[in-house]
Parts: structure tokens; C-alpha cells; sequence
């Protein structure tokens, strides 16, 4: 009887799991050869609570850690790495040095690092398996912004970071319907050719 | 916005400028204009001058600030709006604007924007919706929205360059159901088919990205009427189609009918061989009509003994009926005893006993010997017949004459005569009216043997038609007798009914010669059921 019950509580969480896995597959992000689960939907959902707030308080407007043109830029392969390193940045750096004013915002920056922090844990798995190199020229390109972002005042920086946070769900969004119009391209060109 | 906290500027005279308020980009497909409203209390004549910033454009000395740019064609002017695409046309960076209220030469303070992202600010214009009708289905064609073309762009350019994810989001409203159908549409040409006919229908498409949050206008309502009726190439088709093969069936059936009336109506040639006007129809019918001569001795009893009234035969109409389904089994019997008819001798003993002999239906094929030893035990059970009954049992053929077709119908009529203090039996033997005319000289014999109180009485009686004959009575009246009986002949001809063994009782008031009958039973007290 604790036998079958066994395999049945087994196969219902099997089936969980795989439901679940059906409805994060949705939102597979693509990084070269490392596929991690994003939810830029929701990351930007929280960052929409505090976006207008912490835009208010960034004053530095001459100065951009993030710029778009050199996101974009970055090749396939290294996005992993690239992605990897600046969600570090954020947990280590920005986060825990962004001062919230309110409640909310702290509750709201929580989330989001924990969420940086769950992708960060399988971009790791991906680069302990040789998944996540990073050439020259992403490490320079990140090297500049670390370098924006320590020239700054501390909290300044923090709160100019947080937001241009903009910047970087746009980028996960942009790769994320980038593959799909790669596959919806690929489905469409399979059947024209025999 | 971030220029309503700050302390008016004040000129030399104390004079205050009141900076301009709300000041924000509106962007509608890329077109960025910076709108702003007069600050309160600020004069008609007030002008205003724009600059602008792109995030991220640093000082040359390195202190974290922008470096603000002034729109040039928005240098004092009086309009509260400023078209800056020109000087925000790279989608990838991000702007900031802000603008001052200039009084008599005299400035406000900058009153900035919020960071404006063309690429999330912008709204989606209405698309450009060309909707025809081809016949029933709905074809619309969407195109746009368009960019609004700047002074770097060579042509314009639809949004789609811009906004890859971009969709159309098609709204079909039905004239007559009110209802709206909503519909997602990645491609430029959309076909809504297969609409009611008569009906306006109505197309309002808007545009969104799918990657970005961004607002979206939708297009005015085009409306087309379908055509109130389809077209004459369907009429046609349906008419080759369906009316024609009707008609052509219809055509088809009616000619049929007429064949097959012409067949069933008209005269047909039979084979020779099928021709059978010389056969003679005795012969066909000979085996139905069995040329043994068959009697019935009809014995009418009443059981109850010293009851003397005629009239009282309560049980009649049931011993009737109860009667005929046995007649089967009589003719089978009768048809066994083909060989020579017995002698009416050894009736005698059972017509002479005293009390009436009571024969079963049952026992009225056993041999007539037979029958006064099986009467009693046979017959006292049925309480059907404990009244008068009549019974019918095969007289020996004693018709002198062979004739074949020739049947003799003895009924014997047992009854009780109070008077007599006995319980006299009269029996009738009749020959039938077929040997009737032939064998006057037997029926004188019989009327003899009446006449000498014979106590038994020959009746004529027809099984088909139902007439009795009492020779005797129709000796003295008998015109009415032969008449009919001619007639009967003249009528039936060859066609000689058969006879089987047949126990009937006829009611006297229905027989057609009633006078006979009814004089009958005065004398005779003749009981006659006829059905």
C-alpha cells in the first residue's frame, strides 16, 4: 500500500515537474550554448513598482554604465559570459549598496536579487562546464562599465545602476525574441525546402 | 517637473517669470515632440526655448553631467511645442529635454522632462486599413504605422524595421449581431470570410509590439456591407447544379410511371400454354368437392326431462358455437369411412330408448353401435350441453339412387311430448333437394311413414342457404319449395357446396320459409338455430 502510494505520489510530482518545466520552458533564454530560464516579464513587473522613483534620483545624466549599442554588440557566445558577470556586478555591487528609501523599494530590490541570484546559479553551472566563455572584448567592455560605476559616488552609482535596469531587461527581451524569430524562421524555412 | 520646487527666477525689477509646467515628450511612431503647458500667471506673450540631452553624454570635464544642446528651431518661441525628432532619432539612446519661459528677455529656470526612451515611449499610430469586400469575406489589408520620417531617414519606413515583434490586433464589429470579434494578425493581408450577406461590418486594426509595453491608438472604423445576396455566377451554379438534375429526374420518374401504367393497363398476350378456357372447371374443382354422399343425422335432444315448453333453449347460441370447431375432425372421419355406407339398421335400437340417448359430439363418429354404450359417460360432464342440444351424426347412404352429388340429410329430432306420457323422438330424414326431384317416389314413402306416425321425420335442409324443407309440409304447400329450389339450381348450378359433418341449429324466425318452419314446430316442436 506505502508502495503504490509511493509511486503514485512520485508520478504527481513528476508530473509537476514537468509542468512546470513546460511553462518555464517558455521562457528559455538562449546564451550560446547555455539555456537558462528568464522571467523578464516579471523581473520588469517589479522594476516597474520603483522605475519612476529611482529615475527621479539618478542626477548623473551624463554618465551611462550601460549603453545599448554596445549590449547589442556583444556575440552570441558571450553573452553567457557577459550576462554572468553583470548580474555579479548587480548582486554584489549595486544591490547591496542601493539604499531604499521606501519599504517598497527595498521588498522590490529583493526580489530582484534573488532573481539575478537564481540566474547567476545556472550561469555558473554553464560555465563550470565550459559553456560561458568570454573573449577579450567583452571583458574590456565590462571593464568600462565597472569602471563608470566605481568613478561615481557610491550610492549614486547604485542608484544609476538600478536605473538603467531598463537597459538590461530590454537586452534579455531582445535575445529572448531574437531565438524566437530565429525558430519561427527556421519552422518556416523547413518546409520549403524537401 | 523636477524645475516646480525651485525658487522662481526674478529679474532685476522683482518681476517674476513663471517657468513652463509638465513639460514631456509625446512621441507617436517616432515622432518626438516635447510638450509643455504656461506656467500659472505667465503672460500671453511669454516665450519658450528648448534644449535637449542624450543620457550618457558627459561633460568633457568628467563631473557626471550632461551636455545640453539647444534646439535651435525652438529658440523663443511662442507655440508650447517642440519637434525634436531630428535631434532624437538614434532609438538606442535615451533623451531628456527641457524647456524655459522667457518674459521680456527675461529667462526661468529650466523645467526638464523625464528620460524619454523612444523605442518605449512611442505610441503606436493608427495603421493605415484598406478594407474591400470580395463577395462575402472581408479582406483587409493593414499597412503601418509609418515612422515619421525625419531629416536622416531617405523614405518612409513602417515600423515594422523598427519594432520586428510588432502585431496587429484586428477588431471586426457585426452591424447586426453588435458583437466584436478581436483577432491577432502578424501578416499585412487579412481575409475575415464566409460573412452573412446584407450585413455592414466594420475593421478597426491597431498595432503593438510585442516585446515592448508600448501604447497603441487604433485605427477609425471602416465599414463595408456585404453584397445582399450572392453573386449570379452562384445562382447559376447553383441552378446547373441542383435545379437542373432535379428536372431531369423529375422527367426521368414521370416517364416511368407512364410505362408501367401502359404495362399494368393495357392488354396482354398470354402463352398458349397458359391459356386454360377448355379446361373444365368440375375437374379442377373435383378435389374439393368429394363425390361421397354424406349424411347427417341432426338429433335435437332435451335433456331435462318433463319439461314440455319448446321455446325454453336458454343454451342454444353456445352449443353452437362450442360445436363448430369440431367439425374439422368429423370430416376427416368421414372421409376415412369411404367404404360402403352402413345400414341405418343399428340406429334403430338408439332412437327407440327410453330416456332420450344423450351422444356426445365427441361420440358422434364412433361407430353407431357404439354410441348408446359411450352416451352417458361421455356426454354428463359438459355442463354447456345440459339443455337441449342437437346432434349430427353420418347416416348410412341409403339413397337408393347412386348419384354422386346427391346428399341426404337425415335430422333426427328427438323431443319430449308431454302428452303422449312418453318421450317420443321424431327424426327427420330428408334427402337433399338435389335428389329431391328425382326421388319423388322415396319422399312419398317418407311422407308415408309420417303419415303412419312414424315418429321420425325426413327434413330437407340445405346447409349452404340455410332453407329446411320438410317434405312432407312441402308436398302440401310446396310451390314456394320448388320454386326456390329451382332456383337455388338455376343459381349454383354444377357448383355443389360440400357437406361436411355439420351440426347446426337454425333459428326458425330467420329461415326464410317461415311458415313451414313455424307450422313445424307446432306440430313437430321443432327447434331450427340457423346461423
Amino acid at each position: 500500500m506505502m508502495w503504490a502510494s509511493g509511486i503514485v505520489s512520485s508520478l504527481l510530482v513528476c508530473t509537476l515537474l514537468c509542468c512546470l518545466w513546460d511553462t518555464a520552458s517558455g521562457w528559455k533564454l538562449y546564451l550560446g550554448t547555455c539555456t537558462v530560464s528568464v522571467h523578464t516579464h516579471e523581473l520588469r513587473h517589479h522594476f516597474h513598482e520603483i522605475r519612476q522613483s529611482v529615475l527621479a534620483r539618478d542626477r548623473q545624466l551624463g554618465v551611462k554604465l550601460l549603453r545599448r549599442d554596445m549590449m547589442k554588440n556583444v556575440q552570441d557566445t558571450e553573452r553567457c559570459c557577459f550576462l554572468r558577470h553583470l548580474l555579479r556586478f548587480y548582486v554584489e555591487r549595486v544591490f547591496s549598496c542601493y539604499a531604499a528609501t521606501q519599504s517598497q523599494h527595498r521588498r522590490t530590490i529583493n526580489v530582484l536579487a534573488n532573481a539575478f541570484l537564481s540566474i547567476k546559479r545556472d550561469l555558473r553551472v554553464c560555465h563550470e562546464q565550459n559553456h560561458c566563455p568570454c573573449g577579450e572584448e567583452t571583458r574590456m567592455e565590462f571593464s568600462a562599465i565597472q569602471a563608470k560605476f566605481e568613478k561615481l559616488e557610491q550610492k549614486a552609482a547604485a542608484v544609476k545602476a538600478v536605473a538603467e535596469l531598463d537597459s538590461l531587461l530590454e537586452w534579455l527581451d531582445a535575445i529572448h525574441h531574437r531565438k524566437e524569430q530565429i525558430l519561427e524562421e527556421d519552422d518556416k524555412s523547413h518546409p520549403e525546402n524537401p | 517637473m523636477n524645475g516646480i520646487n525651485k525658487p522662481l527666477q526674478r529679474d532685476v525689477l522683482g518681476s517674476v517669470v513663471v517657468p513652463p509646467r509638465n513639460v514631456h515628450f509625446h512621441s507617436v511612431n517616432l515622432r518626438n515632440i516635447v510638450k509643455w503647458h504656461p506656467g500659472k500667471g505667465a503672460s500671453d506673450g511669454t516665450l519658450y526655448s528648448v534644449e535637449y540631452a542624450i543620457y550618457g553624454d558627459e561633460e568633457e570635464s568628467g563631473t557626471g553631467n550632461v551636455v545640453w544642446r539647444e534646439v535651435r528651431h525652438c529658440r523663443e518661441i511662442p507655440q508650447t511645442q517642440c519637434d525634436v525628432t531630428n535631434e532624437t532619432h538614434i532609438l538606442d539612446d535615451q533623451y531628456y529635454a527641457r524647456v524655459k519661459a522667457v518674459d521680456s528677455g527675461i529667462s526661468s529656470k529650466w523645467t526638464e522632462t523625464d528620460k524619454f526612451d523612444p523605442l518605449f515611449h512611442t505610441i503606436f499610430g493608427p495603421p493605415r486599413v484598406k478594407v474591400t469586400m470580395v463577395e462575402n469575406n472581408l479582406r483587409v489589408k493593414m499597412k503601418g504605422p509609418m515612422r515619421w520620417k525625419n531629416a536622416h531617414m531617405k523614405r518612409e519606413r513602417s515600423l515594422w524595421k523598427v519594432f520586428p515583434h510588432m502585431i496587429y490586433n484586428v477588431s471586426i464589429f457585426s452591424n447586426k449581431s453588435k458583437q466584436t470579434f478581436n483577432l491577432l494578425v502578424k501578416n499585412d493581408t487579412f481575409i475575415f470570410g464566409f460573412l452573412e450577406y446584407g450585413v455592414e461590418y466594420c475593421v478597426s486594426v491597431k498595432a503593438f509590439s510585442q516585446s515592448n509595453p508600448t501604447a497603441s491608438v487604433a485605427s477609425e472604423w471602416k465599414c463595408e456591407t456585404t453584397p445582399s445576396g450572392p453573386p449570379p455566377d452562384q445562382m447559376m451554379l447553383a441552378l446547373l447544379g441542383g435545379i437542373i438534375p432535379f428536372a431531369v429526374c423529375l422527367f426521368g420518374l414521370v416517364l416511368a410511371g407512364c410505362l408501367v401504367y401502359h404495362y399494368l393497363s393495357g392488354k396482354q398476350n398470354l402463352p398458349e400454354s397458359a391459356k386454360v378456357a377448355h379446361v373444365v372447371e368440375q375437374q379442377t374443382l373435383c378435389p374439393e368437392k368429394p363425390p361421397t354422399i354424406i349424411n347427417l343425422n341432426l338429433i335435437v335432444t332435451n335433456l331435462t326431462t318433463g319439461e314440455t315448453k319448446l321455446t325454453n333453449l336458454p343454451a342454444l347460441p353456445h352449443l353452437v358455437s362450442e360445436v363448430e370447431h369440431l367439425l374439422p375432425l368429423a370430416v376427416q372421419l368421414n372421409n376415412v369411412r369411404s367404404g360402403p355406407p352402413p345400414e341405418p339398421g343399428p340406429q334403430e335400437p338408439l332412437l327407440g330408448e327410453e330416456p332420450a340417448p344423450v351422444v356426445s359430439y365427441a361420440t358422434q363418429n364412433l361407430p353407431v353401435n357404439d354410441v348408446s354404450n359411450a352416451t352417458s359417460q361421455d356426454w354428463q360432464p359438459d355442463h354447456s350441453l345440459s339443455d337441449d342440444y342437437g346432434l349430427v351424426i353420418r347416416e348410412p347412404a341409403e339413397t337408393p339412387s347412386g348419384e354422386l352429388l346427391s346428399q341426404s340429410l337425415r335430422v333426427q329430432i328427438l323431443e319430449q311430448e308431454g302428452s303422449m306420457g312418453e318421450e317420443p323422438s321424431a327424426v327427420a330424414e330428408v334427402n337433399r333437394y338435389k335428389s329431391q326431384n328425382t326421388e319423388t317416389a322415396q319422399e312419398e314413402s317418407l311422407c308415408d311413414e309420417d303419415a303412419e306416425e312414424d315418429q321420425v321425420t325426413f327434413v330437407d335442409w340445405n346447409p349452404e342457404t340455410g332453407i329446411l324443407n320438410i317434405p312432407i309440409l312441402s308436398q302440401l304447400c310446396s310451390e314456394l319449395i320448388v320454386e326456390t329450389v329451382n332456383e337455388d339450381e338455376n343459381t349454383q348450378g354444377e357448383v355443389v357446396p360440400i357437406l361436411p359433418n355439420v351440426l347446426v341449429r337454425q333459428v326458425s324466425e330467420e329461415s326464410s320459409d317461415q311458415d313451414t318452419l313455424t307450422k313445424m314446430e307446432n306440430m313437430w316442436g321443432l327447434q331450427v338455430m340457423q346461423d
